[in-house]
């Protein structure tokens, strides 16, 4: 049984390499190259000059890298992004799961995860810091109450949209609670899992950011509104990038790998030419 | 326990209903049915007649309001209309966690799985998911998973009716191979005529408006191995028809 794969991601046999060069990473290339390209004609032709060229955002990037700034605001952004993240995608798998499987809870709910997912995050950031001042739990709570409603949302769907007869099938063969919620729920809430785990880390940095930006010390929020003060362009611009970097390694690193680990089974991810 | 030795379900008395009150809706009213050992009893019926209720009372996946259903209940083989195979997991994982459920000893899986997958003609593909394969092959794989439990009786809920008609007269004629061979107990519900009159040994015609009522019980003397074109079993199909 010679299984095909479509995406050569991470699976890395000679015979794959030229597949993989032409299928996964020319189409993300020419992306990227075009990308540029428009940017320069932009900065170049367009802008006055008030758009760096991405060389000078390059160099800037690169002397923000050697100068070990970087590192030390990215572990700090970092950090609050990842407690935020964490506590809100366990919560709101219990709190999902619960509205998703009880009628009660789900009514009892609703209106606060609306609620939740209309405030503007700047306006949980400016609050929070109204309260709590400028200490860590404040940038967690920001964080949290404007990532969890969302994520909560992904999770209540997807319990909505677990195959009843399968949990019947799960009956018949005595398969039992534990056993049932392990190999029959779970897997078909792992999609959602992943969804919410980006859509929740994406909202996170986005906030995280903001909440610097109101009067941290450090932190990539905190470097942009340095930038900004100074009317640094390309600072700004670097410091997006180096930070857009980071958050395409935990993509493709991360978030990509994880799919290809618990999703091998879905007929877009394998095969092709099988009996 | 009142079954005999040769009995293996003894269903008597059996109500079921839905809804309340006015909206009280009896599906089965005092029904009973035996099937013996090692016979292919086939309930054949309209839609909507109760013949899966009947299957679902059985298995325990609804309540019943009264009456009795004797013998093994805990060890039996289901096979659904559909495959309901888990995607995620492979073909053999899909049979060894319904044996891990059933208590079979962990150092049987490996040779039951074989040997079931190998009657099923699918011992080639043990190792792939279910989405790689056909809907033949998948359905056959769900049969294979009831049968590995060894049960005392496989109920199955018209399980060749969701397939092609090609696929499904090649299944039939498989599933009948294996089951007699095995000497397995079988309650079969279909809308089917020439099924029931191609694989039973037994054909319960239930009357076509709810309650269920047995209309008329016809046993099926034909000799196995059968040819579902043979004018015996094109016969036998004619006259459950009249019946329906």
């Amino acid at each position: 049984m010679a299984t095909e794969r479509r995406g050569h991601f991470g699976n890395w046999k000679p015979e794959n390499v030229k597949p993989l060069l032409v299928e996964d990473v020319l189409p993300r290339f020419v992306f990227l190259v075009g990308f540029l390209a428009v940017w320069q004609v932009i900065a170049v032709y367009f802008s006055q000059n008030l758009l760096p060229t991405p060389m000078a955002v390059f160099q800037e990037s690169i002397s923000i890298l050697v100068s070990g700034e970087f590192f030390y605001h990215l572990q700090n952004t970092v950090r609050r992004v990842f407690v935020a993240f964490v506590a809100a995608w366990f919560v709101s798998i219990a709190l999902g799961v619960w509205m998703g499987l009880s009628e009660r809870a789900e009514k009892f709910f609703d209106m606060g995860i609306i609620i939740g997912i209309t405030i503007p995050g700047l306006a949980t950031a400016i609050i929070s810091v109204m309260l709590f001042g400028l200490q860590p739990l404040t940038a967690y709570l920001a964080v949290f109450v404007a990532v969890f409603p969302m994520i909560t949302l992904n999770f209540w769907e997807g319990v909505k949209d677990i195959d009843l007869q399968l949990v019947e099938m799960g009956e018949v063969f005595d398969f039992g609670r534990v056993r049932t919620i392990r190999h029959v729920v779970l897997p078909q809430l792992i999609p959602y899992m992943l969804s919410a785990g980006r859509l929740a880390l994406g909202l996170a940095w986005k906030l995280v950011v903001i909440v610097e930006f109101l009067g941290f010390g450090n932190g990539i929020g905190y470097m942009l509104t340095s930038e900004y003060n100074q009317f640094n362009m390309a600072g700004v611009l670097a410091w997006t990038a180096l930070f857009t970097v980071i958050m395409l390694l935990i993509e493709y690193g991360g978030f990509k790998l994880l799919e290809r680990r618990y999703l091998a089974w879905r007929p877009n991810i394998e095969i092709r030419g099988q009996a | 326990m009142s079954t005999t030795d040769d009995t293996v379900i003894a269903v008597r008395g059996l109500k079921k209903s839905y809804g309340v009150s006015a909206n009280r809706f009896e599906v089965l009213d005092g029904l009973d049915l035996t099937i013996p050992q090692g016979d292919i009893t086939c309930i054949l019926g309209r839609s909507g007649c109760g013949k899966s209720t009947l299957l679902k009372c059985i298995c325990g996946l609804e309540d019943v309001d009264g009456g009795e259903i004797d013998g093994d209940t805990d060890d039996l083989g289901y096979v659904f209309q559909e495959d309901r195979l888990l995607n995620w997991k492979t073909v053999e994982d899909n049979i060894r966690i319904a044996l891990e459920s059933n208590d079979i000893p962990s150092e049987e899986h490996d040779d039951r799985i074989q040997h079931y997958l190998e009657l099923v003609g699918l011992a080639e593909n043990a190792t792939d998911y279910p989405l790689q394969l056909s809907g033949g092959m998948r359905q056959r794989v769900s049969i294979a998973r009831a049968l590995a439990v060894e049960p005392s009786i496989l109920l199955m809920d018209e399980p060749f009716s969701a397939l092609d008609e090609i696929t499904a007269r090649e299944l039939r004629e498989k599933f009948l191979e294996i089951i007699t061979e095995l000497d397995q107990s079988v309650l079969f519900v279909t809308h089917n005529a020439t099924e029931a009159a191609f694989l039973a040994s037994r054909i319960v015609v239930f009357e076509h408006e709810p309650p269920a009522a047995i209309e008329r019980t016809i046993d099926n003397d034909l000799p196995y191995p059968r040819d579902i074109d043979s004018k015996e079993v094109q016969e036998l199909k004619r006259e459950i028809i009249t019946h329906i």
